[in-house]
C-alpha cells in the first residue's frame, strides 16, 4: 500500500512521524515538543551539515532504508535540471513550479523568483525528511 | 614543587567512587545541548568538572580571551563498539577482511560522527568555545602522568608570560573497560583554575600521589582527581607571598 | 660552517637548533629524498588501488623495518624509524633527553581486525565476554590502543629523565610537541629534545572516519584551488633533534636551522569547523612571531596547513592576509604528500628546513586554478634566498600551532 506524502502535520502517519521526530530530537538535543513538521531545518532548528549526516544515519537505521548521500539535495534539485537555470544562476519559473510539486511540505510562496539551487536546503523543513522517508518506504 | 608566579583559584571535580557522585543532568550543566551528542562520557565529565571549577570564581573573566588557556589530560574513547563490530562482521568474507565488502556493506554501520566523538581533545574544543578561552592550549594522552604534566605546563605558560589564566585538569571514564583491565575502574574529572600572581604555589606532590594510590584505575583523570582530593583535605597546596 | 659558527656572535642566548632530522612519508624515507621530492614538485602520494569509496593515497611506499615491540602498530614503526634516523643524523647526543611526540588514534589494519576480533565471532555475532576472558587479548589489545605507548617505549630506550609527553591535538599534535620540546630546552630541563609526530590513518577505519565527514577529496587534494574538495589521507612520521646552540657548538655538529619560536591558540568556536575568518589561526601566527622576536616582514615563506578543504583554506588565507598582507609567499605540500594528520606538523617542519637548506620555495602541487584569496600562493617550486620560514598546523577541535625556523648564516 502506498503511503501518502504529507503537506502539513495533520497528514502524517503517526508511527513514521514519531521515528522522524526522534532522529531530530537526538541529533539536535531537542525535546519532543520542539520538533514540528513545518520548522525549517537550518534556520529554526539550527542544524549544521554534521547534524544532517547524523539525522540521515538515524533515519536509515530506524526505517531500514538507504538514503543516498546528498540525496535530499539531489531530490530537490532534480526540479532544477533540464534547463532549469537562467543565465544568472537563478531557477526558471518552470523549475520553481516543479520544485514546489516535488516538495509539497514547503509552502508554495517560498519558491520565489531569484532562488538559486544552493538556497534550496534553506527551505527544507522537518516534513521534507518525513516525505523523503515515505518515498523510500514506498519504493521498497 | 614550587610553581612560580601562579595562584590557584579553585579546584573542583566529580568522581564515581564518591557517595555523592551525582548522575549529573547534562542538559542543565552543558551550555549547548546539541553538543552533548558529540561528547563521549570522558568529555562530558571533563566539561562538567571544568564548569564547576569556573563557577567558583569570576576572576578569569577579567582577562581577555587571548590570555586564557586550557590544558587537558584525557584519553581517546572510541565508543559505538557494537557499530564497529557490526561493520567488521559485514566486511568479513570467509574469515578474512574484505575491502570490497567494507566499502559496500561494512561502512554503512558506522555512525558518521564516529571519529569526532572519539577525540579526546573535545574537552578543549567544547570547553574553550563555551567559555571563550582562546590562548595557548595542550591536550595530553599519556595515561596517569597526563594531569601532572598538564598542570606544570600550564603553570609554566603563565610564569613565562604567555597566559594569565589557565584552566587545567584531566578526565577519563574506564568503567566500561573494567572487564578487560581486570581491576577496579572508575570515572571522573577534576579541573583547577590558575591565574598569574606575584605569589608562588607550592605543591606537596607526595600527598597527591598518596591520594592517587587510593583511587581505583582512573586513567588520564587520575592525577587531577587526586590533586582535587588532596586539595580538599588541605594537604597539598601552600600559598606563599 | 662549523668554524664560522664558533665566532658566536650569531648565536643568541638560549637559542634552539635543529641538529638531527628523521622522516618517513610518501615523499621519501630520508631528508635528502624528501627535499628532492619537494624540489622536483611531483605527486608523491600514489594510489594504493584501494577505494573506500574515495581512493586511498599517500602511504609510505618504502619498507619500514619491523620491531618486536610494535609488530602490530604501523604508526609506531614509522615513528621509531624516524627517531632512530634523527638520532643517528644528530650523531647521538648525550642526554638528559626530553621526548614529545604528537600522535593519533591507533592504526587498525585488516590483519589486526582478523586477529583481534574475528576469533570471537560466534554465529555472526561478536562475543565481547569471550574476548574479555581471553588472556592474550587482555594485555595485547589495550596496549596497542594506548596513545602514550610509543613515548613510554622511547623513554625507556633512551633513558629519558627530562619531561616527556604525548600530544594528542589532532592535526596540530606534532607541531605542539615540537613547541614543547623547545620550551623544555629553553628552561634547561633537558639537554636534548627528541620531538615530532607519527601517524597512520591509512587503514579502513581511519579512511572511513574522514570519508563520512566529507573531508576527503574524491579526486585529489588541490590546496587553494577553486575546485578544492578535501584532502588525501597520508601517513608518516618526522622527528627533529633539538639542542641549545651552545651544546651543539660544543659537540661540533652542523645544525640545520634555528627553531626561533612557536605560537599556539584555539579557535574557541566549533569542534568540527574552523573559525570562518581564521581568528585563531591569526593569533597562533602572531604568538609565534612574538615568541621569536620577529616582525611579520621577516618571514620569507609560509608553509600553510592548506588541507584543500573548502572552509579550511578560506579561514587560513584570511588569517595570513591579515598578518602578512598579500606578498609573503605561501604554499601547501598536502597536494603532493597527502595529509599525515598527527604527523603533519613535523613533516611540514622538515619541509621548512629543506627550504632553508636548499634556499627554495616549495610549490603547491595540485593547484591549477587559484581561488582569489588575496595571498601570494606559490604554484611551482622556486629557487630563492630565504632566512625565515613559518609553518602552520591547525587541528580538528580548533587547536592551532605555528612554528618559525630561521637559517643559520
Amino acid at each position: 500500500m502506498t503511503i501518502a506524502l504529507a503537506t502539513q502535520s495533520d497528514d502524517v502517519q503517526k508511527d513514521i512521524w514519531e521515528k522522524v521526530s526522534i532522529a531530530f530530537q537526538e541529533a539536535l538535543g531537542l525535546d519532543e515538543d520542539e520538533v514540528e513538521f513545518d520548522m525549517t531545518i537550518i534556520e529554526d532548528l539550527d542544524a549544521e551539515s554534521l547534524d544532517l549526516l547524523d539525522i540521515t544515519f538515524q533515519l536509515e537505521r530506524s526505517f531500514d532504508i538507504s538514503i543516498p548521500r546528498g540525496g535530499i539535495q539531489k531530490t530537490a534539485q532534480e526540479g532544477a535540471d533540464n534547463d532549469g537555470l537562467q543565465s544568472d544562476g537563478t531557477l526558471t519559473d518552470n523549475a520553481l513550479v516543479r520544485l514546489a510539486e516535488a516538495m509539497p511540505e514547503i509552502p508554495k510562496e517560498k519558491f520565489v523568483q531569484g532562488l538559486k539551487p544552493n538556497d534550496i536546503p534553506n527551505l527544507f523543513v522537518v516534513g521534507t525528511f518525513y516525505n523523503l522517508v515515505v518515498r523510500l518506504l514506498n519504493e521498497k | 614543587m614550587i610553581l612560580k608566579n601562579v595562584r590557584l583559584v579553585s579546584v573542583k571535580g566529580l568522581f564515581s567512587g564518591d557517595d555523592n557522585f551525582v548522575q549529573y543532568r547534562l542538559k542543565k550543566l552543558i551550555p549547548d545541548r546539541k553538543s552533548i551528542k558529540l561528547m563521549n562520557r570522558t568529555v562530558q565529565l571533563g566539561i562538567v568538572a571544568a564548569r564547576m571549577t569556573l563557577e567558583e570564581s569570576d576572576v578569569w573573566k577579567k582577562f581577555p580571551p587571548s590570555r586564557r588557556g586550557m590544558f587537558v589530560s584525557a584519553s581517546p574513547a572510541i565508543r559505538g563498539q557494537d557499530d564497529l563490530h557490526n561493520a567488521l562482521m559485514a566486511s568479513m568474507v570467509e574469515g578474512k577482511f574484505s575491502y570490497k565488502s567494507f566499502a559496500e556493506q561494512g561502512r554503512t554501520h558506522i555512525h558518521p560522527l564516529w571519529l569526532v566523538r572519539g577525540l579526546s581533545n573535545n574537552i578543549l574544543g567544547f570547553g574553550t568555545a563555551f567559555w571563550d578561552f582562546q590562548g595557548e592550549n595542550m591536550n595530553y594522552c599519556q595515561g596517569r602522568s597526563g594531569g601532572k604534566h598538564a598542570l606544570i605546563q600550564a603553570a609554566h605558560a603563565i610564569c613565562e608570560g604567555r597566559l594569565d589564566v589557565a584552566l587545567v585538569g584531566g578526565a577519563d571514564s574506564l568503567i566500561e573497560a573494567e572487564e578487560f583491565l581486570h581491576k577496579p575502574c572508575a570515572e571522573g574529572a577534576a579541573f583547577a583554575l590558575l591565574v598569574s600572581s606575584k605569589t608562588d604555589l607550592k605543591l606537596d606532590l607526595d600527598s597527591i600521589e598518596k591520594h592517587e594510590q587510593k583511587l581505583s584505575e582512573l586513567g588520564a583523570g587520575s592525577w587531577s582527581i587526586a590533586f582535587w582530593k588532596a586539595y580538599e583535605s588541605n594537604k597539598c597546596v601552600l600559598m606563599t607571598e | 660552517m662549523y668554524v664560522s659558527l664558533k665566532m658566536g656572535k650569531n648565536v643568541r642566548e638560549n637559542e634552539i637548533w635543529v641538529t638531527g632530522i628523521g622522516i618517513a612519508c610518501s615523499a621519501g624515507t630520508s631528508f635528502t629524498e624528501v627535499t628532492q621530492s619537494i624540489l622536483d614538485h611531483r605527486l608523491c602520494a600514489q594510489p594504493t588501488g584501494l577505494t573506500l569509496p574515495v581512493p586511498m593515497w599517500g602511504v609510505c611506499p618504502n619498507e619500514i623495518p619491523s620491531h618486536p615491540h610494535f609488530v602490530d602498530d604501523r604508526k609506531s614503526l614509522l615513528g621509531l624509524f624516524a627517531v632512530e634516523q634523527a638520532m643517528h643524523d644528530a650523531k647521538s647526543p648525550n642526554g638528559p633527553y626530553s621526548i614529545f611526540m604528537g600522535t593519533g588514534l591507533s592504526s587498525i589494519t585488516p590483519a589486526q581486525l582478523e586477529e583481534d576480533l574475528y576469533p570471537f565471532v560466534k554465529d555472526g555475532i561478536f562475543d565481547r565476554e569471550a574476548m574479555a576472558q581471553d588472556l592474550h587479548r587482555q594485555t595485547a589489545a589495550p596496549a596497542r590502543h594506548d596513545p602514550h605507548r610509543f613515548v613510554r617505549f622511547l623513554k625507556e630506550k633512551y633513558n629519558a629523565t627530562g619531561p616527556c609527553g604525548t600530544n594528542f591535538s589532532a592535526c596540530a599534535a606534532a607541531s605542539q610537541a615540537i613547541a614543547e620540546g623547545m620550551r623544555v630546552l629553553r628552561r634547561g630541563q633537558a639537554k636534548v629534545a627528541i620531538v615530532g609526530g607519527h601517524d597512520s590513518m591509512a587503514h579502513p577505519m581511519g579512511m572511513l572516519s574522514f570519508v563520512v565527514l566529507g573531508a576527503l577529496s574524491s579526486t585529489r587534494c588541490r590546496p587553494f584551488d577553486k575546485r578544492r574538495d578535501g584532502f588525501m589521507l597520508g601517513e608518516g612520521s618526522a622527528v627533529l633533534i633539538l639542542e641549545r646552540a651552545e651544546d651543539a657548538l660544543k659537540r661540533g655538529v652542523i645544525p640545520y636551522a634555528r627553531l626561533c619560536g612557536a605560537g599556539s591558540s584555539i579557535d574557541a568556536w566549533n569542534v568540527t569547523a574552523p573559525h570562518p575568518q581564521g581568528v585563531g589561526a591569526e593569533r597562533s601566527m602572531i604568538n609565534a612571531l612574538r615568541d621569536s622576536g620577529l616582525h611579520h616582514s621577516d618571514i620569507d615563506y609560509i608553509n600553510a596547513h592548506g588541507t584543500g578543504t573548502p572552509l579550511g583554506d578560506i579561514a587560513e588565507s584570511s588569517a595570513i592576509s591579515r598578518v602578512f598582507g598579500e606578498h609573503t609567499p605561501v604554499s601547501s605540500i598536502k597536494g603532493a604528500l597527502g595529509h599525515c594528520i598527527a604527523a603533519a606538523g613535523a613533516i611540514e617542519a622538515v619541509v621548512c628546513l629543506a627550504a632553508l637548506q636548499k634556499q627554495f620555495l616549495p610549490g603547491t602541487f595540485g593547484l591549477e586554478e587559484e581561488e582569489n584569496f588575496e595571498i601570494n600562493v606559490v604554484k611551482n617550486a622556486q629557487l630563492i634566498s630565504i632566512s625565515y620560514t613559518l609553518s602552520n598546523s591547525f587541528g580538528f577541535g580548533g587547536q592551532n600551532s605555528t612554528l618559525i625556523f630561521g637559517a643559520i648564516n
